[in-house]
């Protein structure tokens, strides 16, 4: 007999190709993973034999992912550039995959039509579709497709015993290894160990002449029959584990992984979390959901026994922390470290001859004839067409997830950024990018800048980062008091990163960089803020690598590659049979365990049904809920839930659509009040919660609405009260006045000073050239503790500055105990103004923060509390103190025009109203206050900012409470230890201003009744959000 | 161009005259030609480390060659000739090469300095030959100063290879442009900035449209031209504070920029009639006279009604010193008093002068009510009314 084509394989291949092939230009570069392969692609063809990289985090070690994929692209790389290479590379996983599900639905199925039902259906399933497009886990899907590539030779192996069996399977085994670690180590425990039990099961099977009298005796006795062969086989298959990415185990050992777990979607529990639910669980099931039922009959036949225990652990497993039983199963510490969504993936491949020999039964087989025959050809035919449309929806719907749900910030054109880098020098600094999502690593295969952060967690080095379940500093928002704690380490001390520039594509971020000394250096043309620090030294040329011995770097650049080689010339002659059909290649053993397909149990088809129902139903049921949530104006409560969520998500014809229409406040006057308002609470503040108390009379009620704020400085609770009216069954708003207040004048006119610097006055690469570099500007320390409250050690003191330029202040502070040993170091962060104008003063403290959660024991708390303060763990008490305190030269940022035009002090509470004179406006005004003795000498500092904005010529309200101040020591007041730009502060004061009058500081000390301080003085910080 | 300087040394010359140094001028390739082949290899010690030089083998005799970077920098090179079984070592000096035209480079710093006589800058100058080897001690090096109409000019002579002067300051503000020259050389220009010395005591002058306190009018405070005690203008952007005193003892506070030497603050009129002393001065360095001002009161009347069986309070209209009615946007106080006890209070601003305040029903049920209206300082107490809860 002539052997023929698969038809069904080829038209899964070709529409396959044609469907992925053409929809992974869209969808790709979105995913969260295919930008990072190619960045470690990128790696490789940069330098292939070194693996260490520079270029994330302070530098690590790519030997921390198998580099077969990587390597790939970094050599297809050199053809047509990084992107050819990923597509590439996507192009040969989605063929390896496609072939490799009809090989599996073969040795499985023994029947080549299920098979290539298998091989459709594989094409086009959810899961896959969900692990290529939404997460682009390349190596993953190249390493599960070659081992389904691998199981028959295995089988064939160690049932028919030809060497050229084994070495065909330990060849393809190497490629998986060196592609992905996991997935042959675990592949061995669930597809290859219930494979062998299948083998077994196969061999008693031609024993005694007959599954059904397969009993346990006949099973051992085969079993020992085949030992020595999978011995051989399992011996191999272990040794290629550990020699094929030998440096990757030697990696692991020396610097395991002793990070803090990062959260994981997979981890949920999907009834809680509903959407890690749909993303974890629904879709990567898809329809396989609704055939539960006879996927478990077809697994528990006595042939697939070994499959079904498998399969049935698998799809335990991947419920993740909706059952407790995963981590009973794993174990804390592996539940924490493993994704547990990739058990779901493998359960639903496993899952793919089932579901292939269930759709040949139904569209051509006696599944078919059984529902014709009992229920008819119509219903048939609606039966058929429901799952074929069921199937269709969930590929589109996963596909375009992505679409409708962004994942990812817009795509960002990165060759601004990559010019600004190469430009004068700019990558002898580190950078960071914040906002970026994993676009990030695609701006770092592009440069050869370095920068803080990184993208792939588990290669992470600094403490800053490994103590707290930060994927990445760019995205830290997300991540709450962790994130945003470790993000403002790295903003407040950035010269101990070398960290120069931050690119933001998240204004979210901006008053954190204001206020912790950064200033805006120019937008770009893709629209990224650039975000400078001054007085950062540039990296030093050498910068130290953890290296590792050549015969390991050989190891790592030379085996991969060579097993592809291998794997190739071992496996040419059958697939040059195949694809040619110029030989007739024996029939495989598995062929002949093929069963026919008859009799469908009509116990089964009803059980099934039932199921499905059940399943339909939940699902309606949980529509159904989803509506009832999203039915906003039920109640006063939905509806003022409804339009702070509105106003939050800045949906403001939305939230208008809840206020009152008879009290005729229209769209636009509604978008207008709520546009003019400008600061921290509209413009960079996210509704964390919301305390809603009502009182409701009849069709009327009142409610006094407590809102909780997460800023990045601060979290802020503001109580708004709103009364509400019933109308038609419906519930609104009814809308608040506006303040009526007008400023004072139409047109202003107002002079000020205007600086620029040219930075390079010649167009030279010259590093420093003599003549360009400005003087640093002067400053003068006037008064400096070291001082200590409950239990805190903190360095408060005074400075000025001296020259006739703006200077930008950067104030660093080191603790000594008596043995003069250096304890800990900080810098002032935001208890100080950084920009100085000639002459101006500011009152400052530094605090000095360690990073957090150090020990193991320390419990993280699980709420964002921005205030949380970890101060830094001394070894022995500071007696004694020094402040380096550097100027540079500021041209921007020098808005200083806003007046206290009233102030009123009551026991310990503090109001008064701001005043805006100039022609910015402030958005988010911050007042330093600091507290003076009876003697006028500065015993304390603190800061508030405040929640709104001063607009131009407009008053604004501000209050604030004043500390106790119970407990303040003194440890030591000198001037003694405090350098100016590296002088000693002495010098210069006697040379700046020889004759300082200091009664001559007017009378802006506003007195106060306390018996732990006298007066307290407030100072202005002016954060301007959109500069003119 | 350059010849070839060929030395025909024997083993014996060098050895009596061990001490005595060989001079070289920099830039000219030197080697060294013996004609008996019993040195096995020379090493050279210079500035830059140790070379081996090698040996070129030419018949009988042997040379060994200098390379070319040892030969252009100026120094002491120990050059020790190795033999079978001794050494034998001596010293050659390159000397810089004395051009007509020296090559000259300048430091000055810091580049701005205060007004007055104490304060300097420095200019450090070397000159150098085509190599950058500092060109002997003595080298003539004469540095010309320019600041506004002067001109000086002063020679020195190189010690340690470079001159250095420092530049005194002057009482006035501006630039101070320093070069030099040495032989036919001359350098490029370098300048300093004399910037203006700390400010002394200024003047204040205020300026308002008129004189009542309205809430809505901008009062500006104005300094005179801020200088120092030389009469430069002190540096654009200079911080000055205002503080004004209104009798309460918490004073206002505001600041400005100079430009030009005059910073100009603004403030808002304040509500209620108040005195206001005014000072400004520039911390722990200057201060201003004192000016006082006068508000008078703006507002006449408290107008208000009840409408609405009572449930409606009007405030207003309100009218300011001309009769016209307030500017918009003053605030309004209202407290509700029951039986002698405040139970709540509310706040809200005027529009054409009118403010109306809504008792609801479930806050405020039926009872008696008295009403203290505060507005722009002033305050009223109502009498007490009855608020009925339906209208009749």
């Amino acid at each position: 007999m002539k052997e023929q084509t698969n038809k069904y394989l080829i038209v899964a291949l070709i529409s396959g190709l044609l469907f992925h092939g053409s929809a992974m230009f869209f969808t790709l570069e979105n995913t969260y993973d295919a930008l990072i392969h190619m960045f470690f692609g990128n790696h490789y063809a940069e330098s292939w034999f070194e693996p260490w990289n520079y270029k994330w985090y302070t530098g690590f070690t790519v030997m921390g992912y198998p580099p077969l994929v990587h390597q790939t692209i970094g050599l297809l790389s050199l053809i047509g550039g990084l992107k050819f290479g990923l597509f590439s590379v996507t192009l040969i996983a989605i063929t390896l995959y496609i072939t490799g599900a009809y090989r599996f639905g073969l040795l499985i199925t023994g029947n080549k039509k299920a098979a290539g039902y298998a091989a459709l259906l594989a094409a086009f399933s959810s899961t896959f579709i969900e692990t290529l497009h939404l997460f682009g886990q390349l190596p993953s899907i190249i390493g599960i497709s070659v081992l389904l590539h691998t199981l028959p030779e295995i089988y064939l192996w160690v049932k028919v015993g030809k060497y050229k069996y084994l070495l065909r399977a330990l060849s393809l085994l190497a490629v998986t290894v060196t592609s992905h670690h996991v997935t042959p180590i675990f592949g061995m425990v669930f597809f290859i160990l219930p494979l062998l039990g299948m083998t077994v099961m196969d061999v008693a099977t031609e024993k005694v002449g007959g599954i059904k009298k397969v009993r346990l005796k006949a099973f051992v006795y085969a079993f020992f029959s085949l030992l020595k062969r999978m011995i051989v086989f399992g011996v191999g298959a272990i040794a290629l584990i550990i020699v094929c990415i030998l440096p990757y185990w030697i990696n692991s050992k020396n610097n395991p992984i002793t990070q803090v777990p990062i959260p994981h979607g997979s981890r949920d529990n999907f009834l809680e979390v509903t959407s890690s639910g749909l993303v974890f669980f629904v879709i990567p099931w898809g329809i396989l959901l609704l055939l539960w039922p006879y996927l478990f009959y077809r697994f528990y036949a006595k042939r697939y026994l070994f499959f079904g225990l498998s399969f049935t652990m698998l799809a335990i497993l991947g419920t993740g922390g909706t059952t407790p039983i995963p981590i009973k199963i794993l174990g804390e510490n592996a539940f924490n470290i493993l994704t547990l969504d990739r058990f779901t993936l493998w359960a639903s491949i496993m899952s793919l001859p089932i579901f292939g020999e269930f759709a040949y039964r139904l569209a051509e087989g006696d599944l078919k004839l059984k529902i014709q025959e009992k229920l008819g050809a119509v219903y048939h035919r609606i039966l058929g067409g429901l799952l074929v449309t069921l199937f269709i929806f969930m590929s589109i719907f996963t596909i375009s997830l992505g679409y409708f749900r962004p994942m990812q910030p817009d795509k960002i054109d990165m060759l601004p950024i990559v010019n600004f880098l190469n430009q004068d020098q700019h990558d002898q600094w580190r950078f960071l990018p914040l906002g970026f999502g994993d676009q990030m690593a695609w701006l770092s295969s592009q440069t050869n800048a370095m920068t803080v952060d990184g993208n792939y967690h588990s290669a992470r080095r600094l403490p800053e980062l490994t103590t707290r379940a930060v994927e990445r500093l760019e995205n830290s928002k997300f991540r709450g008091i962790e994130g945003i704690g470790s993000l403002q380490q790295f903003l407040a001390v950035p010269e101990k990163y070398n960290l120069k520039y931050v690119f933001s594509n998240d204004k979210f971020y901006d008053p954190m960089l204001y206020f912790s000394g950064w200033q805006r250096l120019q937008q770009l043309e893709n629209g990224i803020t650039v975000w400078e620090r001054l007085n950062v030294a540039p990296l030093s040329k050498i910068i130290p690598k953890d290296d590792v011995a050549i015969w390991l770097k050989l190891m790592w650049g030379i085996i991969p590659l060579l097993t592809v080689l291998i794997a190739f010339v071992v496996n040419i002659q059958i697939i040059w049979y195949q694809a040619l059909k110029i030989h007739l290649p024996k029939q495989p053993d598995f062929i002949k365990f093929s069963i026919s397909y008859q009799h469908f149990s009509s116990k089964l088809i009803w059980i099934n049904q039932v199921w499905a129902l059940l399943v339909m139903v939940c699902v309606g049921y949980g529509i159904y809920l989803f509506y009832l949530k999203n039915a906003t104006q039920i109640s006063p409560k939905n509806v003022i839930t409804a339009y702070y969520d509105a106003l939050d998500f800045k949906a403001f014809e939305r939230a208008h659509s809840y206020l009152n229409p008879n009290e005729k406040k229209t769209l636009s006057q509604f978008m207008l009040e709520t546009s003019v308002t400008d600061g921290m609470l509209s413009s960079y503040a996210k509704l964390d919660a919301m305390d809603i108390t009502v009182n409701r009379h009849k069709n009327e009620a009142t409610a006094i609405v407590t809102n909780t704020y997460i800023t990045p400085l601060e979290v802020y609770k503001k109580t708004f009260t709103h009364t509400l009216k019933k109308q038609k069954g419906k519930w609104f708003i009814t809308p608040n006045t506006l303040d009526t207040d007008i400023p004072p004048d139409q047109l202003i006119a107002y002079n000020t000073t205007q600086f620029y610097n040219h930075g390079r006055r010649r167009i030279t690469t010259q590093q420093t050239h003599h003549e360009d570099i400005l003087k640093q500007t002067v400053l003068e320390v006037l008064s400096a503790k070291l001082i200590k409250k409950e239990g805190k050690y903190s360095i408060i003191g005074e400075i000025q500055n001296v020259d006739n330029l703006p200077a930008d202040v950067t104030v660093k502070g080191t603790l000594y105990n008596k043995q003069n040993v250096q304890l800990a170091t900080y810098n002032a962060q935001y208890q100080i103004k950084h920009k100085l104008m000639p002459k101006e003063i500011t009152s400052f403290k530094i605090d000095f923060e360690g990073v957090a959660w150090l020990k193991k024991d320390e419990k993280i708390p699980e709420t964002f509390n921005p205030y949380e303060f970890t101060s830094v763990e001394l070894k022995g008490d500071p007696v004694q103190f020094d402040l380096q305190c550097a100027g540079n030269i500021a041209t921007t940022d020098l808005y200083k025009n806003v007046s206290i035009n009233q102030v009123a002090v009551h026991k310990s509470d503090v109001n008064g109203t701001l005043f805006n004179f100039s022609i910015e406006e402030v958005t988010i005004p911050q007042l330093i206050i600091s507290y003076y003795n009876k003697q006028k000498e500065l015993i304390w500092v603190n800061h508030q900012f405040m929640e709104e904005g001063v607009r131009i010529q407009r008053k604004q309200n501000f209050s604030l409470t004043l500390e106790h101040l119970d407990d303040v020591d003194v440890i030591q007041t000198t001037l003694k230890t405090a350098f100016v730009n590296g002088l000693p502060n002495a010098e210069i004061a006697k040379k700046m201003i020889p004759n300082r009058q200091h009664d001559l500081n007017g009378n802006t000390l506003i007195s106060v009744d306390n018996p732990n301080y006298s007066y307290i003085k407030i100072e202005l910080n002016n954060f301007i959000g959109n500069p003119h | 161009m350059v010849c070839i300087l060929l030395l025909f040394l024997s083993s014996t010359f060098c050895v009596a005259q061990e001490k005595k140094i060989l001079h070289f001028i920099a830039g000219n390739p030197i080697s060294f030609n013996y004609k008996h082949n019993e040195i096995l290899h020379i090493v050279a010690q210079h500035n830059y480390g140790s070379t081996v030089l090698k040996k070129d083998i030419n018949n009988e005799s042997s040379t060994f060659t200098l390379p070319d970077f040892i030969c252009k920098k100026t120094g002491i090179v120990t050059l020790t000739e190795v033999y079978q079984n001794h050494t034998n070592t001596f010293d050659i000096k390159i000397e810089a090469k004395k051009s007509a035209i020296p090559k000259l480079e300048n430091y000055l710093g810091p580049k701005s300095i205060l007004a007055g006589k104490t304060d300097f800058t420095m200019l450090t100058s070397m000159a150098t030959d085509e190599f950058d080897n500092l060109l002997p001690d003595g080298t003539p090096i004469t540095i010309q100063q320019q600041y506004y109409n002067s001109f000086t000019s002063t020679l020195h002579q190189s010690k340690n290879g470079f001159v250095y002067k420092r530049l005194y300051s002057k009482p006035i503000s501006g630039k101070i442009t320093v070069n030099t020259l040495a032989y036919a050389s001359s350098s490029s220009e370098i300048q300093t900035t004399i910037e203006p010395f700390v400010a002394t005591h200024f003047t204040i002058a205020t300026h308002r449209n008129h004189e009542y306190a309205d809430g809505n009018e901008i009062i500006s405070i104005t300094t005179n031209t801020i200088k120092d005690i030389y009469g430069n203008t002190v540096a654009d952007g200079t911080l000055v504070h205002f503080a004004i005193n209104n009798g309460s003892p918490n004073p206002l506070h505001t600041q400005a920029l100079t430009v030009n030497g005059i910073a100009t603050a603004m403030l808002l009129h304040p509500e209620a009639a108040c005195n206001w002393e005014i000072n400004a001065f520039i911390t722990d360095i200057a201060k201003s006279n004192t000016v006082q001002i006068a508000f008078k009161e703006a507002l006449q009347d408290i107008d208000y009604s009840f409408n609405n069986c009572n449930r409606t309070l009007q405030v207003g209209p309100l009218k300011s010193y001309m009769n016209q009615i307030i500017p918009d946007g003053i605030q309004v106080v209202v407290r509700v008093i029951n039986q002698e006890k405040q139970i709540t209070t509310q706040t809200k601003t005027t529009r054409l002068g009118i403010c109306t305040f809504q008792l609801s029903k479930h806050l405020y049920p039926k009872n008696n009510y008295a009403f203290e209206i505060e507005v722009m300082g002033k305050q009223l107490k109502t009498k007490t009314i009855n608020v009925e809860q339906q209208c009749k």
